[in-house]
């Protein structure tokens, strides 16, 4: 399947981009995002400390299924206000 | 209007939106951009977000405002982009007829942005920029 993952501030710094396209195998859930995020942006590796998952716009526990189309995203700890 | 703003954020347009006639309570949080944090000094801070699921995350705040506190009307406001010392990060108004509730909506809100909005900062001082992360 193939999934969207968004990127946001300190992660995607050390990315150097904002979005990437991942294929992943079937059954694949936002630990196997995890694993494939840092196989294929090794540089992000230390920047996930304490960071979530969204998909489509809503947080996702680490054994939510993906599908194919989604669209994810890192959401590093949250700094507003 | 959506939660999020990219130009300075209107404080007396969201007071008055929330006043109405049968509320005798009105509280105000505004967040603004500090000139220090963590022994250092700061001169700026970027704030940049995940914006439509920021959006969302703020409509869920509401209904839990508009489910524990039925009688408050809330209006509020987050500015992303970049802030200068002083300038006003986010407007939380809240109304009720009487005191406690407006105040407890107010802190609501901005412990609930704090917890789950995906908004992000990067404090800048003299030396350069980086990234804030509060629960390391």
């Amino acid at each position: 399947m193939k999934v969207r993952l968004l990127l946001f501030a300190a992660v995607a710094e050390a990315a150097g981009e904002t979005e990437l396209t991942l294929e992943l195998p079937d059954a694949s859930t936002v630990s196997t995002l995890r694993q494939a995020l840092i196989d294929a942006q090794p540089a992000v590796a230390g920047h996930l400390d304490g960071a979530r998952f969204a998909i489509n716009e809503t947080f996702a526990a680490e054994d939510a299924a993906l599908a194919d189309g989604d669209t994810a995203a890192v959401i590093p700890p949250v700094a507003g206000g | 209007m959506g939660f999020l703003s990219h130009d300075p954020l209107p404080v007396g347009e969201l007071i008055d939106a929330a006043r109405r006639n049968d509320a005798g309570g009105l509280a105000v949080f505004i967040g603004a951009v500090r000139d220090h944090a963590r022994g250092r000094s700061v001169v700026a801070i970027d704030y940049s977000a995940y914006e439509p699921m920021a959006e969302r995350v703020y409509q869920q705040i509401v209904d839990e405002v508009a489910e524990r506190w039925p009688d408050v009307t809330l209006h509020s406001r987050h500015r992303i982009g970049h802030l200068r010392v002083g300038d006003d990060a986010v407007v939380i108004v809240a109304s009720s007829a009487h005191r406690p509730e407006c105040f407890a909506a107010c802190r609501h809100v901005i412990e609930r942005l704090k917890e789950d909005c995906p908004i992000w900062k990067k404090e800048w001082d003299a030396g350069g920029a980086q990234w804030i992360s509060p629960r390391p």
